[in-house]
């Protein structure tokens, strides 16, 4: 059965089973709910956070739409460089981290989606890229959020003034040192993770239930291994950014 | 040589006929609501969003050409804007960027099998690229056929893109927010939409500074003239950390002047201006139900989607 | 009742390990104005946002202490609740408004508050006329002036009808015709005795609307007056970098108390010395047009070796667009016919980057100039693509700005003041030596703009020809050679700073001369 072209076959061998997909994004759905009671959704966000929000996915789209954009078709098309995605994560991710509250990664990529949506696609593919979207990029930052303690790259930690008698240019440098590791760390982690969700949800998945194409697990591995390196070099080079922004801002 | 050329500037022209003819002021007018009095502002912002989704829908399940007369339409709307002959051209710019990076883009890469499933059945070769192009993800060969399924799926893209703009250029933010607030929205989603809405302009506009400062500063001194798009883009993408960090320092000012002036007091707001429809959105409703009823007839005779998705 | 109540109040922002304000005890009555001065970063507006709940409700910092506003306990009081007692205008007007016309933003905060649209029509427009905007309610925000934006925002703010206000620098980013129109309507609302706070640079003129002056320095209150005793005060508050007018000097030191014209009897304002400069080094002869054919430019301009010159004039004159057209960066939907000659050459027909071999600017937001991680590498940046790099000019930057402490720091995290001389070390080192520089006072104290002046006068010394735009006067008499005011696209006069301040019909033009040529011209009638 098909409509349009669109198959939506969910037997097409190496397909992750669609019971797996529909678990994870109920599953991750009823995290963003969980998280969202305990700590009183939308509202725990400030007006300022909304605006960083906001500014963050203009930029984005800006990014990605545009420059990115131009950019991308000077370099050549391969799995290992993702020009759009790797700007649009990247600025997302310094305005998330002056936020640094669990939700903010997912309300980006769903201010992001919509504003990409009335300026560019004309809500093509709807509600299913927003979902998709924010329920593992969105979401993946958030866990680092939460997983972080709100201080995601080390931002908003305090110095460590346990001893009295060091001065405090030592006390910053320390500080800046560690935030700089932190940085490196947890760029890593996201970049792994942010690896992830296209080759197993878009191949693994979407392609084949979208327009029956046939699963080559070889490619879904060789994606994730192409994608680590860029990804993880553009978060590591997004904490040290956002480190730098949130010392601009004040913070 | 010819084929790193044609890899390049392939790509290139798009880059340049943008860059050059547009400059990246340009997109700050293509991105910015100016008032006006013709048809498309008088309409509600709702209407608009309709249309653009109809439009997308249309050109992706209707045969190629109906989304490039769709592309046509509704860049000669653009001409009954406020200054329309400038946005009409900005706009003419875009979609001509657009339809050339989208087939390029496209083409190259599409196999075989993809143009047997679009319905050609003959390849006619005009180039071979060499065998180490595959790594790019290249077909071995160029054939017109691929350029032709390009250029189809790119019209696909070309009339969203178009339409899209005509909702950013002719609705206002205040109207925007009304209508995410009338849709039940969530105020706070709303609120950043409507910020993100309007700061796109301002993102061009504060790249555009600080690229002219660069200039000014020597970048691309001594270069010839034909490098310069290169250089404006290389400045475009160092100019962004000062403009985020702007951007980000600002976002205090109207954060505090919002709340000071009690935003989210409540979780709705009421409304000066109540978005009604009026005799002018009943004649879009009735344009949007013929595209709908025009992608059916073009469906059932025979004027359907003529290229699958894949690829894209 | 009163309006504000502090006690052992002390904010310390995220990261710092001091905090940036520290106040033991203030109280403001209902009904009283209050004049609030110091520095940049003294902790001024830090005092303000402590008072209408954006600390701690937006701005994440750690606060201890009692802040009470009309009985609120503003910790546990909404943000939203406290808005409806006290309004807030800012500096920056462009960055408050959020809507597309003036009505809808008048109308924002009747919207949040739920009232039905019949109440909020008739409370946008009685909004609109207390401050004198009636005309503008269907006019784009973004084509307002900066004094007709602060006039909406306050028009929206006055919409709540709020018990008190509170104006944050309110004209530092405006030009004096706006000024003057915020001004005018302090007096309305101490008629209408509403609460008033408010921080201002310009302590002349503000004074005749309040009660008290309040002094905050290094974050702590150091001073809290009457005004009548501002006299009194006027060189502590001048030593702290208070923008003070000279004939209040003159009074303290002739050991009067208060103010009263008859004792500025034997005051004599003497100019400070201007220079002449010596040969012509950039003529412009400049027309620029909209598609539409209306002019916005079409003058002649004329600069000398060491000299600095102001361009003053209103909003909307021409004077930044003649600046884009000398160094040729106009709107590309503009239309221009530009004839520069810099140094005897004829530069017309070079580009943007072949010009700034020529000609330095400076914009007004200066911080996009930077595009480099350290101060060291911003100022090389321009040499190298100028190819004029060289250790010891580099060097020469360094110590004309002062900025040895801050080579290996990142441009974009300095303070307000070092990321401006960074700014214009790194506009200069392109090695031109004639400097155009787009409102470099806007927005800044007496103190930093005091420390421009004199770095202007340096660089003149060194044979620098420098033009500023501003709406400084007090600078503009203090640091500048002459004066070039334009109108509707017109240089039309041409003077020395005393004798373009002291010509008749010059406020029309909208150059409102410093308080003390007011004074003289007193004394002479």
């Amino acid at each position: 059965m098909s409509f349009n072209g669109i198959k939506g076959a969910v037997n097409v061998p190496g397909e992750i089973p669609w019971e797996i997909v529909l678990l994870y994004f109920i599953l991750a759905l009823a995290f963003v709910f969980y998280i969202g009671k305990k700590q009183g959704g939308l509202k725990k966000f400030t007006t300022l956070d909304l605006v960083y929000i906001a500014v963050g996915a203009a930029l984005g789209v800006a990014w990605e739409f545009y420059i990115g954009s131009y950019l991308g078709r000077l370099l050549p098309s391969s799995p290992f460089i993702g020009i759009g995605f790797w700007g649009r994560i990247l600025i997302i991710l310094i305005f998330v981290a002056l936020v640094r509250k669990v939700g903010a990664g997912m309300l980006s990529l769903l201010i992001f989606n919509v504003l990409s949506d009335l300026l560019h696609y004309g809500f093509g593919g709807e509600p299913m890229f927003t979902i998709y979207e924010t329920l593992t990029y969105g979401l993946f930052i958030d866990l680092l959020i939460a997983l972080t303690g709100g201080h995601i790259f080390g931002i908003g930690l305090k110095p460590n003034t346990a001893s009295a008698d060091v001065p405090e240019e030592v006390l910053v440098k320390n500080l800046r040192r560690r935030q700089n590791i932190l940085a490196i760390v947890e760029g890593i982690v996201l970049g792994i993770l942010f690896a992830l969700p296209d080759p197993i949800f878009y191949l693994g998945f979407f392609r084949p239930f979208l327009y029956g194409a046939i699963v080559n697990w070889q490619t879904v591995i060789f994606d994730i291994e192409a994608f680590i390196p860029g990804d993880v070099i553009i978060t590591i080079i997004a904490g040290f950014l956002a480190l730098r922004v949130a010392r601009a801002v004040g913070q | 040589m010819v084929s790193w050329i044609l890899f390049f500037y392939g790509s290139v022209i798009p880059v340049i006929i943008v860059l050059a003819l547009i400059g990246i002021k340009g997109f700050v007018e293509i991105t910015r609501y100016e008032s006006g009095t013709t048809f498309f502002y008088k309409l509600n912002p709702i209407t608009k969003v309709v249309l653009g989704i109809v439009v997308m829908a249309v050109a992706s399940v209707t045969t190629w050409w109906i989304g490039a007369i769709l592309t046509a339409a509704m860049l000669l709307v653009y001409l009954t804007l406020n200054d329309g002959f400038r946005k009409f051209m900005y706009a003419f710019y875009l979609f001509l960027s657009t339809f050339l990076g989208g087939t390029w883009s496209i083409a190259p890469y599409t196999p075989y099998s993809v143009l047997q499933l679009a319905g050609f059945k003959q390849f006619n070769v005009i180039w071979v690229w060499p065998s180490y192009f595959t790594a790019f993800g290249y077909e071995p060969y160029l054939t017109v056929q691929q350029l032709i399924y390009g250029a189809q799926v790119a019209f696909r893209i070309t009339a969203v893109v178009v339409t899209s703009l005509l909702l950013v250029l002719t609705t206002t933010a205040s109207d925007i927010f009304r209508m995410f607030t009338k849709l039940k929205v969530p105020i706070a989603i709303t609120f950043a939409i409507t910020v993100a809405f309007t700061t796109v302009p301002k993102v061009f506009d504060l790249i555009d500074t600080s690229v002219k400062m660069q200039f000014l500063r020597g970048f691309g001194y001594g270069k010839t003239a034909i490098l310069r798009p290169f250089y404006l883009l290389v400045a475009a993408i160092l100019a962004i950390p000062p403009t985020i960090i702007y951007l980000a320092r600002n976002a205090r000012n109207l954060a505090i002047s919002v709340d000071t002036r009690g935003f989210r007091a409540y979780n709705s707001r009421t409304s000066l201006v109540e978005l009604t429809y009026s005799k002018y959105d009943y004649i879009m409703w009735g344009i949007i139900v013929m595209l709908i009823v025009l992608a059916i007839l073009a469906n059932i005779f025979g004027f359907g989607r003529t290229i699958p998705y894949t690829g894209l | 009742m009163k309006f504000v109540e502090i006690k052992n109040l002390s904010v310390t922002y995220l990261g710092n390990f001091k905090p940036s304000l520290v106040v033991d005890s203030l109280e403001i009555e209902e009904g009283e104005a209050v004049l609030i001065v110091g520095k940049s970063g003294s902790g001024k507006s830090t005092l303000v946002n402590a008072i209408n709940g954006v600390i701690p409700n937006l701005i994440k910092a750690e606060e201890k202490g009692d802040v009470f506003v009309f009985g609120y306990d503003v910790k546990n009081t909404p943000i939203s609740k406290l808005s409806r007692l006290v309004g807030t205008l800012l500096q920056d007007p462009e960055s408050q408004v959020f809507n597309y016309k003036v009505i809808d933003e008048v109308a924002f905060g009747l919207e949040n508050f739920m009232y039905p649209p019949e109440e909020i029509r008739k409370r946008v427009f009685e909004a609109l006329k207390v401050t004198g905007i009636t005309h503008l309610a269907d006019r784009e925000v973004y084509k307002l002036s900066g004094g007709e934006l602060q006039r909406t925002v306050l028009a929206s703010i006055l919409a709540l009808e709020p018990k008190a206000l509170i104006l944050d620098e309110p004209t530092s980013n405006i030009d004096p015709v706006g000024t003057k129109q915020v001004f005018d309507l302090l007096r309305t609302f101490r008629e209408a005795k509403k609460s008033l706070i408010i921080v201002e640079h310009k302590v002349d003129r503000v004074l005749p609307y309040v009660d008290r002056v309040i002094l905050v320095n290094n974050g702590r209150i150091e001073l809290d007056i009457h005004k009548d005793e501002i006299i009194d005060y006027s060189d502590k508050l001048f030593f702290e970098g208070i923008e003070i007018p000279e004939h209040f000097l003159y009074l303290k030191k002739i050991g009067a108390r208060e103010f009263k014209p008859e004792l500025l009897k034997g005051y004599v304002h003497i100019p400070p010395k201007r220079y002449d400069g010596s040969e012509e080094v950039l003529y412009a002869n400049v027309k620029v047009t909209t598609k539409n054919g209306e002019t916005l430019v079409d003058t002649e301009l004329r600069l000398k070796r060491g000299h600095v010159v102001a361009l003053m004039g209103k909003n909307g004159a021409g004077k930044s667009t003649l600046l884009k057209a000398i160094v040729g960066i106009l709107d590309r939907k503009l239309q221009s016919k530009v004839k520069i000659i810099a140094y005897g050459e004829d530069i017309s027909k070079k580009n943007i980057t072949e010009r700034g071999k020529y000609i330095a600017y400076l914009p007004q937001n200066f911080d996009l100039v930077f595009v480099h991680r350290k101060v060291k590498d911003e100022i090389e940046y321009t040499m190298k693509n100028h190819k004029v790099y060289s250790k010891e000019r580099l060097n020469h930057f360094i110590k004309i700005f002062s900025l040895e402490r801050y080579l290996e720091e990142d441009p974009l995290v300095l303070s307000m003041g070092q990321r401006r001389r960074v700014a214009m070390a790194s506009v200069l080192a392109s090695g031109a030596k004639i400097v155009l520089m787009d409102e470099p006072t806007s927005g800044q104290d007496w103190y930093h703009r005091d420390m421009l002046g004199k770095e202007l006068m340096n660089l003149r010394d060194m044979g620098y020809s420098v033009l500023v735009v501003t709406h400084d006067s007090r600078f503009v008499d203090k640091y500048c050679d002459m004066v070039y005011v334009m109108n509707e696209g017109k240089i039309v006069k041409i003077g020395k700073p005393e004798e373009v301040f002291l010509s008749e019909g010059i406020e029309d033009l909208g150059v409102y001369p410093p308080t003390e040529y007011e004074v003289m011209r007193y004394n002479n009638h």
